[in-house]
């Protein structure tokens, strides 16, 4: 499904990606850790298409198709979603209005007709349901004023509503309290099959308690230095970081 | 001469002319004295340094005369169109109404000032031209010296309209190059409350100026919710002009909502001046202003605190683009004896564009020691870290843009209350973008 290839990437002429090499198959969760200041959000956000990077050299390939060439919008409608570390509040305009927007936007792109408004709010209380959101957050403004907790459920929320070929779940376990994780969790878990795939990126070995990956990567100053099964983070967990970067200066 | 003065001595002659064909009384005549003696403002004068008006001035041909004109097929179309759908209408062509009454109840008279002189003429000469100073104010003399007709609102005590009161002013300027005169008065008697709602519009695409003035005057108790809307390019784009000068004066424990919407319009300028007259007085001043493609507007407010224990809230936001102009001056004055004030101003300015202008210039002077004021402007493009959210949705980069707009307008456009004319201004901000 995902294939990026030597990928380097920059920020104001400073490298942070410096050859990122990852291969993600339909049906699979890749958990990537790694300390802070990685290139973990950065690999978000440069799939996800933010222009504050520059990628400089590599490519990344999405269902064959070359993911670099396209704006923001159109990987998203390709089935790209990314769900992010900290979601943007935005004042005066709806949950509700924002999501059906970017519904019949990703339906316009495909070629459909706009949803039936009987069958988005149908779909809307069904997703509600799965991670437990209060339907008075949806007519407020998108995330103002929004808790941690309930902004990290409302990506997953809207991640149920788009139903994404690929989810990359940005640190969402970041400033969620146990009970919190647990409801992301079974979101992710509910929506995953052997169609989609997600990359779970985390600082910690905690999220993957209940998203349990089929791979883990170890990201350490812009590169992927390590990969494994999900036995890598609990050993990450145990030796911490450093024993990664020490293997790594040591091959 | 100063240069504070533009000379366009053809103009002046045309408007004598005109005036001359007007009933005579002293207050026209001290008022065209006033407007000789203050002329016509260039750049150089500090009120108008970012509005220039000689070459609007000079594309004047024709000084409206009075007779009747009628309601073109354009101006019908778009009439039918304008919310509120369900109001009580006056429609005034350049400056006149086309009907003399419009039948509302005993207790609430919406009729031309020239049948208001007829049947209130007590009510029209304790309030007209006492409050819309014509010293220094070229023009509010001129308005005053050439006022013919206009509209004239009185409330009776504690009354209250069921529907809103909607005067719709068509800018017929079929003819190149037409100035017009319009005059409202609006007076709401103890404990009065009404909505309403002021729409100008334009029928064509040629020049014309209108200089219109209004009074409103709020007795103690009594409640107005205005709004002001002001759309001349809604057939296409159109040159038509207008400096409105209105004074709203509040009594005491009253209140005034006075919202002004600028979605079009090639030069707007809008002088609302708020006089808090008695104490415990409310009011509040929204705008929104949106020029675009060679359009200027201008907002110059002054909130006077003249009297104690008054609140005074003032909110104005505009959306530039193309090379479109935006200027927001707003001064706040707090007067000696105005002790217990509590004066806000904000100001917040969306540049869409690198050729949009915007300057905005609040201004505070505070005489009395004990007041709460603030104030405050910006002006910023759009959020990138919102774009991103919204275009990492699926949300393309028009609509993305759009739907912030739209809620960088929201706060504004929540005070207009009424959910027809909101939906309605709404989607002419849609259609603005679109262009």
């Amino acid at each position: 499904m995902l294939e990026i290839r030597n990928l380097k990437a920059s920020v104001e002429g400073k490298e942070i990606l410096k050859g990122i090499n990852l291969k993600v198959n339909a049906g699979e969760i890749h958990a990537i850790m790694g300390p802070n200041g990685s290139g973990k959000s950065t690999l978000a956000s440069v799939l996800a298409g933010k222009q504050d990077y520059t990628v400089t050299d590599g490519e990344i390939l999405f269902e064959g198709k070359n993911l670099l060439d396209m704006k923001i919008e159109e990987r998203a409608h390709e089935g790209i979603f990314l769900a992010f570390q900290y979601p943007v509040e935005i004042p005066g305009v709806s949950t509700v209005n924002f999501l059906k927007t970017a519904v019949n936007e990703t339906r316009k792109a495909k070629g459909l007709a706009p949803i039936e408004a009987k069958d988005f709010l149908a779909t809307m209380r069904e997703k509600m349901k799965l991670v437990e959101m209060d339907s008075k957050l949806t007519s407020r403004a998108l995330n103002e004023g929004f808790s941690g907790g309930e902004k990290k459920r409302n990506e997953v929320f809207q991640m149920a509503m788009l139903e994404p070929k690929l989810a990359i779940l940005d640190e969402t376990d970041s400033g969620l309290d146990i009970d919190a994780l647990r409801i992301v969790a079974h979101g992710v878990n509910t929506l995953r099959n052997k169609n989609n795939a997600f990359i779970v990126i985390t600082h910690y070995q905690r999220l993957l308690d209940y998203i349990v990956p089929d791979f883990v990567h170890v990201l350490s100053d812009g590169k992927i230095v390590k990969s494994g099964t999900k036995d890598l983070a609990f050993e990450l967990e145990e030796k911490g970081y450093d024993w990664v970067k020490e293997e790594t200066i040591n091959s | 001469m100063s240069k504070q003065v533009l000379d366009i001595p053809v103009l002046n002659k045309k408007l004598f002319a005109q005036m001359q064909t007007l009933a005579q009384n002293p207050l026209r005549d001290s008022s065209w004295k006033n407007f000789l003696q203050s002329g016509f403002p260039s750049v150089k004068h500090e009120e108008w340094r970012f509005t220039p008006l000689e070459n609007s001035l000079k594309k004047i041909q024709k000084v409206s005369s009075p007779d009747f004109v009628s309601l073109s097929d354009d101006a019908e179309k778009i009439i039918a169109s304008l919310e509120p759908i369900d109001a009580y209408r006056i429609i005034l062509v350049n400056g006149k109404p086309i009907s003399n009454s419009v039948k509302i109840s005993d207790e609430i008279s919406l009729l031309s000032l020239k049948e208001a002189q007829k049947n209130f003429p007590e009510i029209i000469k304790e309030h007209f031209g006492k409050y819309l100073t014509t010293e220094k104010e070229t023009f509010n003399a001129l308005n005053t010296a050439l006022t013919n007709d206009g509209v004239f609102i009185h409330l009776k005590k504690n009354s209250q309209t069921e529907k809103p009161i909607h005067i719709i002013s068509v800018h017929d300027n079929r003819e190149e190059g037409i100035y017009s005169t319009s005059r409202i008065l609006i007076v709401a008697e103890e404990g009065a409350k009404a909505h309403i709602v002021e729409t100008h519009i334009s029928t064509a695409e040629k020049f014309s100026l209108q200089n219109l003035g209004a009074e409103i005057i709020v007795k103690p108790n009594a409640r107005i919710e205005y709004h002001l809307i002001q759309h001349f390019s809604l057939l296409g784009k159109s040159e038509a002009s207008v400096i409105d000068s209105r004074q709203v004066v509040l009594e005491k424990d009253s209140f005034c909502n006075f919202t002004t919407v600028s979605m079009s319009g090639a030069l707007i300028r809008n002088n609302l001046h708020m006089l808090f007259n008695a104490q415990n007085g409310e009011g509040h001043l929204y705008g929104l202003y949106l020029p675009s493609k060679n359009e200027l507007i201008d907002n110059h407010s002054l909130v006077d605190h003249a009297m104690p224990n008054c609140f005074s809230n003032e909110f104005y936001k505009g959306i530039m683009t193309e090379n479109g102009k935006g200027v927001f001056n707003g001064k706040i004055m707090v007067r000696k004896d105005a002790q217990k004030t509590n004066a806000y101003q904000n100001n917040r300015n969306l540049l869409l564009s690198d050729d949009a202008g915007l300057n905005a210039k609040p201004q505070l002077e505070i005489f009395a020691d004990d007041v709460k004021c603030s104030h405050g402007a910006t002006s910023g493009q759009l959020d990138e870290d919102a774009m991103f959210y919204l275009r990492a949705r699926g949300i393309g980069e028009f609509e993305a843009k759009k739907l912030l707009t739209l809620a960088f307008a929201e706060d504004v456009l929540v005070q207009t209350k009424h959910e027809g004319l909101h939906n309605q201004i709404d989607k002419w901000i849609e259609e603005k973008l679109s262009f």
